[in-house]
């Protein structure tokens, strides 16, 4: 590894911890950081600042750097087993069924019974868009093909989406809150959607950083994979599982956010890409900074409110993907 | 009784319904070195992904050192054998040195300090990798990217990967394809150095000429059946 990638890579971590602390303190527009901190240090733990921080900031801080891990890792695995550098949840389709199984918890009002429905939902609804891919995956050897079956399903899932809200029109709430979800956010996000979101990130986590060796292997091509001794039918399970979880632990904990799975490996990948044991793990600490930073944007941007952090996450990883895909197009030829 | 380092018995393979392989027996002992020739498309690559466990028979038996290839576990298997593929899987942001790095992996021991290995860098298995490397002529584009190599430097990467592996049986399918004289003798040399010291191995290649100047086994594969073609015994390292 040269100093400079070297540099990068020992950056990630001092990078999220700053932002995270700056993204606790710092509130949306309109309210003053500094009357906080000046509470926190006149009164301590009594005083309000200190609940403003502990029930509001922390919550929706520790679920941004979740979210945004979660999706790098699972994008970042799923780019080596399709051998595909711009798949991810988002394209496979696996978030937007993800969506759909917590659309559904709203709508069929199980979120108001257990917050764990929502997470529940979306991560089953994920790891049955990604059986499907497994499926597929033992009938076509080609990863072009297994990725536009993952746009296929992506679609029907949308349209799913489409009608389940189409359904909750009458229901005036519960169609805003499906809306307001779908747009992905981190407003009004509590520890109770963070304890329901955590423990399938980390589950989703160890499990892909677990076969760190097999997604080395695997990068070689499932034959090349075999002959290195690696049990692929079961590397596949465990990374269907893997991202399955991930993907549903971010959809539970911010709604549909997309292009941080494609984009937030990429950028990584000059760091680490030979070794997933460093890539994965740069990747999710790179995801987690950078939805830190996307959220804490989209708190302080102008306008009449805050912006949902899945339009904002699309407007600033769209033109980067753009110019990425350009730039390796420019060199192709 | 002879150990066979490789057998196998009565292997039919159909695919779209032609018998490409229509009840092939073969022996390998250790040391020996053999080819399969044939013509393109006869089915050479088919038999050695069989031979390896890359591809199920519709019929018949393969034994590794005696041992059933389906009951070996893919670890086990790993150990036991190394095959080259034609047409490998080779991302050009790999560097030389990680890919034949790989070759190592059948060997660590799963589960034994775990934790450890997460953590540490380190690279127990640096001698393999240095031999694979030399025999190649690698050594010293080892840093380099697989994307930044000729057709025939990245033949060579793929190789060195397989001689990692340090197995006592080797399948080579069309190991000389994209590579110099020169470079083919070296590979050849090296090859025979193995099989001096007890490994087995099996090539595939369409070039008759070729292998009966390397081989001491040369087998024919024509109508899904394998015949002998020559025996030379000056080849044959036991």
């Amino acid at each position: 590894m040269t100093l400079k990638r070297s540099l990068t890579a020992r950056a990630l971590t001092p990078t999220l911890i700053v932002l995270m602390v700056f993204a606790a303190l710092v509130g949306p527009r309109g309210v003053d950081s500094t009357l906080l901190l000046r509470d926190l240090c006149s009164r301590g733990l009594t005083g309000w600042g200190w609940l403003v921080l502990l029930q509001l900031r922390l919550p929706r801080v520790l679920i941004a750097a979740s979210t945004g891990a979660a999706l790098s890792m699972a994008g970042a695995a799923l780019q080596t087993w399709l051998r595909n550098p711009i798949a991810d949840a988002g394209i496979l389709g696996i978030s937007a069924w993800g969506a759909l199984g917590a659309v559904l918890a709203l709508y069929l009002g199980l979120s108001a019974v257990t917050p764990w429905a929502q997470p529940v939902m979306a991560a089953a609804a994920a790891l049955l868009a990604l059986s499907v891919l497994l499926l597929a995956r033992q009938r076509t050897e080609s990863p072009e093909r297994l990725l536009m079956l993952g746009v296929g399903l992506g679609g029907i899932g949308a349209s799913l989406i489409s009608l389940v809200l189409s359904w909750s029109l009458p229901d005036w709430k519960a169609s805003r809150q499906i809306i307001a979800w779908l747009l992905g956010g981190l407003d009004g996000r509590t520890w109770v959607h963070a304890a329901a979101a955590l423990p399938l990130a980390i589950a989703g986590m160890a499990l892909l950083l677990a076969e760190h060796e097999g997604l080395d292997a695997l990068r070689l091509g499932p034959l090349e994979a075999a002959s290195l001794g690696v049990d692929v039918p079961r590397l596949e399970w465990r990374l269907a599982v893997g991202t399955g979880l991930l993907a549903g632990a971010a959809a539970a904990g911010a709604g549909a956010i997309g292009f941080v799975g494609i984009i937030v490996p990429y950028l990584v990948r000059s760091t680490s890409f030979a070794r997933h044991r460093l890539w994965l793990i740069h990747s999710a600490l790179a995801g987690a900074a950078f939805l830190v930073l996307a959220d804490l944007i989209a708190r302080r941007a102008p306008g009449a409110g805050e912006i949902q952090l899945g339009v904002l996450t699309g407007l600033l990883g769209a033109p980067i993907l753009l110019r990425q895909l350009l730039i390796k197009q420019e060199h192709a030829q | 009784m002879t150990q066979f380092a490789l057998s196998a018995q009565d292997i039919v393979a159909v695919r779209q319904q032609r018998r490409v392989l229509d009840g092939i027996e073969l022996c390998l002992i250790p040391g020996e070195v053999a080819s399969i020739e044939g013509a393109s498309g006869v089915g050479k690559s088919t038999l050695l992904h069989i031979l390896a466990g890359l591809l199920a028979p519709d019929c018949g038996k393969v034994r590794i050192a005696g041992f059933p290839l389906e009951e070996l576990a893919p670890r086990e298997r790993a150990q036991r054998l190394a095959i080259a593929l034609q047409t490998p899987v080779l991302p050009g942001e790999l560097s030389v040195f990680e890919l034949v790095r790989l070759g190592r992996l059948p060997h660590k021991v799963p589960g034994a300090g775990v934790l450890n290995r997460f953590w540490r860098d380190c690279d127990i298995d640096a001698e393999p990798i240095e031999r694979a490397l030399i025999a190649v002529g690698l050594r010293n584009l080892a840093a380099r990217t697989l994307g930044s190599l000729s057709g025939g430097e990245q033949r060579r990467a793929h190789l060195a990967r397989v001689l990692a592996q340090e197995t006592p049986l080797l399948l080579l399918d069309e190991p000389t394809t994209h590579l110099d004289e020169v470079t083919a003798r070296q590979l050849m040399k090296e090859l025979q150095c193995r099989a001096e010291q007890g490994t087995a191995i099996l090539m595939v290649t369409h070039d008759a000429t070729w292998a009966s100047g390397h081989c001491g086994h040369a087998l024919r594969l024509e109508n899904g059946k394998l015949f002998a073609q020559r025996h030379n015994q000056r080849n044959v390292s036991r």
